[in-house]
């Protein structure tokens, strides 16, 4: 009888303390996640103008809502030069003096693990869009870094840095020196989105205090 | 995680019922020093199970297992990893199952109804360290050398009942990826002789 009170009472406690198992996200948000990397060869120092891509690039048939673009672009605008860089002047500046970065924001939706540097090459140049500096046509991106099983969700806003003063001739590449990837974006909520985007591209700048000029 | 927890509790369940003392308690705990930087919220999650013999008149000998889970949310929590930094909610989780060889020792006279005890306690424990942050999961498990002691009392109900109360302490070695541990809780439950 002893034993079978034991065993029972452990039988019971099982069924309660499977149940409590703590925690875990419960909102679309709590899986909200920005990731920065950055070549840490790279001297940032003294690289004061940029130039940015005027559209975001979606790059796969997804169903996103462009209506955020224009936000996305202002607001990495605001964030380049509230860390005191200067915008590349496309008007009045001649060809042959480039900005010495080159930023591009793109929006995509891929299914299951993939290595992020082994995605982004392949898709190739990256002149034609807004700005035009004639000076690497046909070069690709080249990635110092990985996001090795980085799983592409709904939503993800990627922002690269392109170093535009040192491209590397053999193998016709432009070296990525700071990327900002923004996970989870897209809960259908438009006005809830827009304001997690904003608050995504803020938080990649905020914790990269070693882009700067 | 659920099936280690269901083996140990089945483990625990049929030794318990070959022994002549037999002890099941609720903890409840919090990290200590570096694990209460990873996890600082209190833990109400776990159980205590005890089993052994009387060695001498008032020193037993016995094992004791259980099941321990510390758990943290950190919202917008950044983390760097090399030159990766991630930002996003945290979803920490430590679990430990000690496996422990312990001594006991009971105070005062076997006539009385209260009565303190102290115990040691070394063996191994199963624990995993789980960090969940987006899409991402941080995860290391070991099996760390553990050593433990405890300080309590034990009040007699009748009919060979105990009510127990106890402040214990487990320190577990670092061991591969696991960083050293320590956990201090309080257990109350009861004991049957």
């Amino acid at each position: 009888m002893k034993n079978f009170t034991n065993l029972t009472l452990v039988a019971l406690a099982l069924a309660f303390l499977q149940g409590c198992y703590p925690g875990g996200p419960e909102y679309v948000d709590d899986y909200d996640l920005v990731v920065t990397d950055y070549d840490s060869d790279y001297n940032f120092t003294g690289q004061g103008t940029y130039a940015l891509i005027d559209s975001v690039v979606h790059l796969t048939d997804d169903d996103h809502d462009r209506s955020f673009d224009d936000d996305i672009l202002a607001r990495i605008d605001q964030n380049m030069m509230d860390k005191g860089y200067t915008k590349y002047d496309t008007t009045n500046t001649p060809s042959n003096t480039p900005p010495d970065l080159l930023v591009r924001a793109s929006v995509f939706t891929l299914s299951g693990n993939v290595t992020y540097c082994d995605y982004y090459p392949g898709w190739g140049w990256w002149g034609g869009w807004g700005y035009w500096y004639p000076g690497y046509p046909g070069y690709g991106y080249g990635y110092p870094y990985c996001f090795s099983g980085y799983q592409y969700d709904i939503g993800t806003l990627a922002i690269d840095v392109v170093d535009l003063t040192d491209p590397n001739d053999q193998d016709s590449t432009l070296s990525v020196v700071w990327t900002g990837i923004m996970n989870g974006l897209a809960s259908g909520r438009s006005s809830v989105d827009q304001q997690r985007v904003v608050e995504a591209i803020d938080q990649a700048f905020d914790q990269s205090p070693y882009l700067k000029p | 995680m659920k099936k280690s927890i269901l083996i140990a509790f089945v483990f625990a369940g049929f030794m318990a019922s070959a022994q002549n003392y037999t002890r099941m308690s609720y903890p409840i705990s919090w990290g200590v020093g570096a694990t209460a930087d990873y996890t600082s919220m209190t833990s109400w999650l776990g159980y205590h199970v005890e089993f052994g013999h009387q060695i001498h008149r008032n020193s037993y000998f016995g094992l004791e297992t259980g099941w321990v889970t510390l758990y943290d949310e950190r919202r917008n929590y950044s983390q760097e990893i090399g030159t990766t930094t991630l930002t996003g909610t945290q979803y920490r989780y430590f679990n430990s199952i000690p496996i422990l060889a312990k001594y006991t020792y009971r105070l005062g006279d076997i006539q009385k109804d209260f009565r303190p005890f102290v115990a040691g306690a070394a063996g191994i424990s199963w624990s995993e360290r789980q960090t969940e942050v987006g899409i991402f999961s941080i995860y290391s498990d070991e099996w760390p050398l553990t050593t433990a002691a405890e300080l309590g009392f034990t009040y007699d109900v009748g009919s060979t009942s105990l009510l127990t109360v106890s402040a214990y302490y487990n320190y577990q070695f670092s061991r591969g990826d696991l960083p050293a541990a320590n956990i201090f809780g309080i257990r109350i439950g009861a004991a049957w002789e």
